[in-house]
């Protein structure tokens, strides 16, 4: 045992000498490895928050979900919204040396059409062309108006990297990206962690205090914890709900968590295949039978402490375009048996859930089970690992596939579109509601704010009534971070933003 | 000798072939999609056909075998369809991490494992037996992670001795390196040790009832120079082979100890391409394990002709 107590004590003292050179550092603990550092082609959430750190978007979103210009300085819709004009922020270089203009957004626009393998195509909706007028203006020109525009133009589809590298480089950018934003790529070690460093030539340089951001890939939310607590990390993403209570506990760390802007649902198969053929899927009185089987808050208290919040729209109750005239309708088992009945079902309804194997995914299952048993259905699971869920829903094979969401939702439309046109690509129980469709396309064309929440609130009151889609609750990201750490903002999208934040 | 060796080498080529193989064709019936899957939250049908396209998926499963075959031999593994990265650099990357915390666990095992085994061997039914089997049953039936949470939670968060994860080369730091290998290679190492002990025990046992140890004994020898010259010279040879045959173990075990101590080495690098249905690095990885299964086998080959002159005929 003294053989251990002496190496360890050489040990302590290492750290103590690495974390006294390290100020300055920030060092922060994330679950998942990220995917291709290349804008057009990662998929992978984290992947969105080391890019976002390293590239600059056309636009960006505050913390209060506003829209300002990052590389861009001001920009004009055109009276029939088919036409953006987008002024450029002058003398901005890419961290290899290349110039930002209108021709490096020209660039930037076509490779996320024309990349072999590119993820962006939806993203760029009705653009049918994209035009230098001079050097630091571009103009988009759109085939119908498409509201979501600016929200993609400040994620991933928005975001410049340098035409120089990216044809330099080819297939190996991923590996090593170069772009305008304040921290420049500095190594990567897969599976265990990315190094970011500051960009010398950034032009926004006073908001950032932090020379170097380390981003520790560790999968384990109690070993992440346990990271934090020995000082390894200074601030982790993604604390597990159930160590909250425990955390809040240690006065040397603190909490920020803020609801996503995405949602948890479970998906109806309606139409697709003869897997749809089910009471479920064919009879809406069994759907509002179901849903009066469900108490949301007690999923949310008993699967995770409580820390979630329970919802019944695509947007939490927490948010601006909540329809606050559809609340959450409360479990009401009896009712349930009662409409059951009437529809003419004397046994219990069987329902098949195609639950993906996550361990707080199936618990929250698992209550569903439960619930259902003494509100007249028989419900069981069908847990599969993840990747095998997307087949068997890309298949039609499942009755009803959950809890499940976007991984990102910054706008509206990423909760809606895709998953409730009748064309929408992650529409995969094939739900079709002609005037659901003509909602969401208006929902795209109009572009004044308040017009537009107009149209979401209508969206939701259809859903609720139809219940194809059947939301759940609204995952919290909850942030934990040392006492050293100061400034630090969490933002609905879940990111990580370096600027303002300090380590003392 | 060199030509014993020549001959298994050449004889390693068809078992490596046939592994290449099995696991091609084994991951092909891992259901899920690996373009779906790719594709994430974008399900834009065009942009899936496109990555079909891009990396071949669309092409008969021979050709795409013979395709991967050709380019390996050529020294080419094609790249990561998840990060793009070319696989060959990943894994000689990832390799020496493994390896070092493999061979750390494999020293733990011998140094702990074969001196109790030699000991409650030669204490055979007394308390020093019995306490040594205890703590040898313990250590095979402790859950590895568990053991590993355990660690991390005592000298990490409660003492602050030693860190929690994460790897250092020791090229960069040997202290921090050493610091980080101690725990996983101790947790990798118990339960290696537990069946070290129980068979170098048996090994012994057996040995010691030999004739030849009789006559030892009867020539006057002392009792020291019995057991370590005569009889565990003779018993090394089934625990040579078991410690090679441990090298699967020790790869198997990686996998779970380098998920809790979050090391960034064979192991999770295995896991994480079999979630992610990362072809490329599947098939290179196995391959890599296979090519040191064999390795490992020919050592133990020549651990015999060391240690047993009966062998070298």
């Amino acid at each position: 045992m003294r053989h251990f107590t002496l190496t360890g004590a050489v040990a302590a003292g290492a750290i103590l000498l690495s974390a006294a050179a390290g100020a300055q550092d920030l060092r922060v603990g994330i679950p998942d490895d990220p995917d291709m550092l290349d804008p057009d082609r990662t998929r992978s959430f984290y992947g969105v928050t080391i890019l976002s750190n390293l590239c600059d978007s056309l636009f960006e979103l505050d913390e209060n979900m506003e829209f300002s210009g990052e590389l861009a300085t001001d920009w004009s819709w055109s009276d029939d919204g088919l036409e953006l004009t987008v002024n450029l922020r002058p003398d901005v270089t890419f961290q290899d040396g290349t110039p930002f203009n209108a021709d490096a957004v020209v660039y930037n626009i076509e490779r996320s059409r024309d990349l072999p393998g590119t993820l962006r195509t939806a993203d760029l909706g009705t653009i049918t062309d994209v035009s230098a007028a001079d050097d630091m203006t571009v103009v988009f020109d759109l085939s119908a108006p498409f509201a979501p525009l600016l929200a993609k133009l400040s994620e991933r589809l928005g975001m410049m990297i340098s035409p120089t590298a990216a044809e330099e480089l080819g297939e190996d950018f991923g590996n090593q990206p170069v772009c305008a934003g304040p921290y420049q790529f500095a190594e990567r070690v897969a599976q265990d962690r990315i190094v970011i460093e500051r960009y010398p030539g950034y032009w926004n340089p006073d908001p950032f205090h932090v020379e170097q951001v380390t981003f520790s890939i560790i999968p384990d939310p109690t070993i992440r914890l346990a990271n934090l607590q020995s000082g390894e990390i200074d601030l982790m993403s993604r604390l597990s709900p159930t160590d909250v209570a425990q955390v809040e506990a240690d006065p040397d760390i603190e909490i920020e968590a803020i609801d996503s802007l995405g949602y948890q649902s479970l998906i109806v198969n309606v139409a697709k295949g003869p897997r749809a053929e089910t009471p479920l899927g064919q009879d809406p009185a069994v759907r509002e039978a179901f849903e009066l089987s469900l108490d949301r808050q007690a999923m949310v208290d008993v699967a995770f402490e409580g820390q979630y919040t329970a919802g019944n729209q695509f947007a939490s109750p927490n948010s601006p375009i909540y329809n606050s005239d559809i609340p959450i309708p409360p479990r009401d088992p009896e009712r349930a048996r009662a409409i059951l009945a009437e529809a003419g079902y004397t046994d219990p309804v069987p329902v098949e859930i195609l639950v993906p194997n996550r361990p707080n995914t199936v618990r929250v299952a698992e209550m569903i089970q439960a619930m259902g048993s003494d509100a007249g259905f028989d419900v069981s699971l069908n847990v599969v690992e993840f990747a095998s869920t997307l087949n068997l829903s890309d298949q039609g094979d499942f009755e009803v596939w959950g809890p499940i969401g976007p991984q990102t939702a910054i706008d509206p439309d990423d909760a809606t579109f895709m998953s409730l046109h009748s064309t929408g690509d992650r529409n995969v129980g094939l739900y079709s509601n002609p005037e659901m469709d003509a909602a969401m396309e208006e929902s795209r064309r109009v572009t004044d704010p308040e017009a537009r929440r107009e149209v979401l609130r209508r969206v939701a009151e259809i859903i609720t009534d139809d219940r194809t889609v059947i939301y759940l609750y609204h995952t919290r990201f909850i942030w934990a971070f040392n006492d050293n750490v100061e400034g630090f903002v969490a933002y609905p999208d879940g990111h990580l933003r370096v600027r303002g934040i300090t380590v003392n | 000798m060199l030509r014993f060796l020549a001959d298994r080498l050449l004889a390693a080529i068809p078992t490596l072939l046939l592994i290449t193989i099995i696991v091609f064709g084994l991951q092909q019936l891992l259901p899920g999609d690996v373009a779906l899957i790719l594709a994430g939250d974008e399900r834009d049908p065009a942009a899936i056909e496109e990555i079909r396209e891009l990396y071949g998926l669309n092409d008969p499963l021979p050709i795409q075998y013979f395709r991967w075959f050709a380019d390996m031999l050529q020294g080419d593994f094609g790249r990561s369809l998840r990060t793009g990265a070319p696989v060959g650099p990943m894994i000689l990357e990832k390799l020496p991490i493994t390896l070092e915390l493999a061979a750390l666990a494999l020293l733990f095992s011998i140094a702990i494992g074969i001196p109790t085994g030699i000991i409650s061997a030669i204490r055979k039914g007394s308390a020093l037996d019995y306490g040594a089997n205890i703590v040898a049953l313990s250590g095979i039936s402790l859950p590895s992670f568990w053991l590993g949470i355990m660690l991390i939670l005592l000298f990490s968060v409660q003492l602050d001795w030693l860190p929690a994860g994460g790897y250092v080369s020791p090229l960069e730091d040997l202290g921090g390196n050493l610091a980080r290998m101690i725990m996983p290679a101790f947790v990798l190492g118990t339960a290696l040790a537990a069946s070290m002990m129980r068979h170098t025990r048996s090994a012994m046992l057996s040995v010691m009832r030999q004739d030849y140890v009789r006559t030892a004994r009867a020539k006057g020898l002392s009792e020291r120079t019995v057991i370590l010259k005569h009889a565990l010279r003779n018993a090394l040879v089934p625990i040579i082979t078991l410690t090679a045959l441990q090298f699967g173990t020790l790869v198997a075990g990686a996998v779970l100890t380098e998920q809790v101590f979050n090391i960034p080495g064979f192991g999770k690098l295995i896991v994480d391409a079999v979630f992610n249905r990362d072809y490329p690095v599947v098939q290179a990885v196995t391959l890599a394990t296979g090519i040191g299964f064999v390795l490992m086998s020919l050592l133990a080959d020549i651990g015999y002709f060391l240690v047993s002159p009966k062998l070298r005929g």
